[in-house]
């Protein structure tokens, strides 16, 4: 038996050693990673054009059979219930295909280890002979570096129109077949368009018993689907209510509202004539939570498409109760004169104000896009960008009729399909074995909550997002 | 480096990232291929070859280890199944037994630079120098060897014992290495 010594000073030198290979090896195997990007690029808008078309369709012919519904008058005060809740209907369906999952059947993962069994004669031998110059190594492949059992040649029609030669029948990660998009569709509604992006591990998709390409295939960019949410706040943009305050004649009134003393000349309140003020639509809690698929069309850019449940919220202001009074002969300048006490007439309540939440219920479709803004960080950013469909399942919401100044309720008002737009920015967190994207987003809705006219404003979204692939 | 994103990059298709594998580990890679070829230029396409099959099979690393160590594997992998079907060496690669030289026992100082041991590594007839690679250096055991050869082990054994007598016996020569191209001959069987 040798003393290690010696074996281990060999190692300890040999550890060392390196040389600069030359351009042309890179050159090389460039060229073999290179099939044609244009060619795929074209492949990608044609992938996408016969869907967004569709959905577009779909959204068209959602918006013309859309009919009018009943209205309601709610007196102003009084109790709201809920309404008749709009049956939610599943939309689309989803149409995906994948391939098959990877195919290293009793594979360890470890090249060498396969490469022992076609040493040993149980594999299939490569065809590499001699020296071969590098236009025939890609003719003849290096199947057999693999040193598996081959099957039969399989042609492959996708890999056969990109041109790429097919050699050497080998039972490993060959050809790419990208699985069809998931589109989401409501048959006379529409439709979510939505963007849901994720970071994770890509899987990669193999059809076992594929023909092995020539060179180095191109990697696999399958889909990879994941769970998100999100949560945030919501409102109704350009919408502006009443709201009517109740007093006495002859007071000063303390407004909670306005935090003020308020002469009640200025307000122009009489007994039992309540005096109407325009009120805002206030911000109030959403949330949404779903699933998502995506796919890497480059480098640096990926699309998703996803579901949601998304539920918004606005609070409006109906009703002002003034509840402290001081006389009118009080002076603001003499605050320690003012005096205030409750007013305990009947019918007014302890709150300052009466609001009601405007509760909305969505199935959303988010298609978007994502752009990697820094390529070489190792905490990566993305900018998303796209459009949310959503589909109104159910809501519980009062509008303002300007003309006659009331509040109602009203199942078929509201515009059940809306388009938004939807940006944000997120980043990759570093999370072992998951792929965890986080972030902030921002949503408008481009069409208007009420079917025609426009009191009924654009939901308007924004908040924190979290989507999580493995 | 993060090589978990790097090799997420590279799985995605970014070139840059490939671009940055290839260079953190082609010059330690082109060593390993040196020490199992007779010339730069062959060491060179084992390389290539290598690389290809990495990024082929990069969707295989599961990080249970270090990338260095995968694609080391690899490549030791390639330069044996080159050595194999490459016509220049295959008939050396016959491993038979008998007394090509003599075994000595010696355990010498390694006082060669690594360039210059590496040359006289290279000086071994291809047998010879792909077993004291793989047990020598890279650590495998002759049971191994015997499997990626398709060799006995006690082939594998013998042949060891005789590289390495004949190893020690240039290194106590101090034998001039070349820059380049092997100047190794074939020995008459």
């Amino acid at each position: 038996m040798h003393d290690p010594k010696f074996e281990q000073e060999v190692q300890r030198k040999m550890h060392d050693l390196e040389f600069v290979p030359s351009e042309t090896v890179w050159e090389n195997i460039r060229r073999d990673m290179a099939p044609a990007e244009r060619r795929r690029w074209i492949a990608a808008i044609w992938w996408w054009l016969v869907p967004g078309l569709l959905a577009l369709t779909a959204a068209g012919v959602s918006y013309w059979r859309s009919g009018p519904g009943s209205i309601r008058t709610v007196r102003p005060g009084a109790a709201v219930r809920g309404s008749d809740a709009a049956a939610g209907k599943r939309i689309g369906k989803k149409n995906s295909r994948g391939g098959n999952v990877a195919w290293n059947q009793g594979g360890t993962g470890n090249a060498f280890e396969e490469g022992v069994q076609g040493a040993s004669g149980n594999g299939l031998e490569g065809r590499l002979q001699g020296r071969r110059s590098f236009a025939e190594r890609r003719q003849n492949g290096i199947a057999a570096q693999q040193g598996r059992p081959g099957k039969a040649a399989t042609p492959d029609a996708n890999l056969r129109q990109r041109g790429i030669e097919q050699t050497t029948a080998v039972p490993f990660l060959t050809g790419v077949r990208p699985s069809a998009p998931v589109m989401a569709y409501t048959p006379g509604r529409i439709v979510g368009f939505g963007s849901r992006s994720e970071v994770g591990a890509p899987f990669l998709y193999a059809r076992p018993g594929n023909t092995a390409l020539s060179g180095i295939p191109r990697p696999e960019r399958s889909w990879r689907f994941g769970f998100s949410a999100g949560a945030g706040s919501s409102t109704l943009e350009g919408v502006q209510g009443s709201r009517l305050v109740y007093g006495t004649a002859g007071y000063s009134y303390y407004s909670g509202s306005a935090n003020a003393l308020v002469p009640a000349s200025n307000l122009s309140i009489t007994a039992g004539s309540p005096k109407r003020f325009l009120a805002d639509v206030k911000p109030d809690l959403s949330y949404w939570a779903g699933i998502f698929g995506e796919k890497r069309i480059s480098g640096r850019w990926s699309v998703d498409i996803g579901l949601n449940l998304h539920y918004y919220s606005a609070r409006l202001e109906t009703n002002e109760h003034i509840n402290y009074y001081a006389p009118s002969s009080a002076s603001l300048f003499q605050p320690t004169a003012v005096s205030f006490a409750a007013n305990t007439s009947s019918g007014y309540a302890n709150l300052v104000v009466d609001t009601y939440l405007n509760r909305y219920y969505f199935l959303e479709v988010p298609v978007a896009a994502q752009w990697r803004i820094n390529p070489r960080a190792h905490l990566p950013l993305f900018w998303r960008g796209g459009a949310v469909f959503s589909y109104l399942m159910s809501s519980d919401a009062v509008y303002y009729d300007t003309r006659s100044g009331n509040y109602y309720k009203s199942n078929g008002v509201a515009r059940p399909g809306q388009a938004s737009l939807q940006t944000g920015i997120m980043v990759a967190l570093p999370i072992k074995r998951l792929d965890v994207r986080a972030g902030a987003e921002a949503q408008y809705a481009v069409t208007g909550m009420l079917r025609t006219g426009s009191s009924g404003g654009h939901l308007a979204y924004g908040g924190l997002r979290l989507a999580v692939t493995r | 480096m993060d090589h978990r994103q790097l090799v997420n990059d590279c799985l995605h298709g970014d070139r840059v990232a490939q671009r940055q594998l290839y260079d953190e580990f082609a010059g330690a890679m082109l060593g390993i291929c040196y020490r199992y070829t007779k010339s730069m230029a062959d060491a060179e396409d084992v390389l290539q070859e290598g690389f290809i099959m990495v990024y082929r099979n990069l969707h295989q690393f599961s990080f249970a280890g270090e990338l260095g160590g995968w694609i080391r594997r690899i490549m030791v992998n390639t330069a044996i199944n080159y050595l194999k079907k490459n016509s220049r060496y295959q008939s050396d690669l016959l491993f038979q037994e008998g007394g090509l030289h003599p075994v000595s026992d010696d355990d010498p100082e390694v006082t060669l630079s690594t360039k210059e041991l590496a040359e006289l590594i290279r000086q071994l007839p291809p047998g010879y120098q792909t077993i004291f690679n793989l047990h020598a250096i890279e650590g495998y055991s002759h049971v191994e060897i015997g499997k990626i050869l398709g060799i006995k082990e006690g082939t594998s054994r013998s042949q060891y014992a005789r590289a390495r007598s004949l190893l020690i016996t240039w290194i106590n020569k101090v034998s001039p290495a070349n820059q380049n191209e092997s100047s190794y001959a074939r020995p008459k069987v």
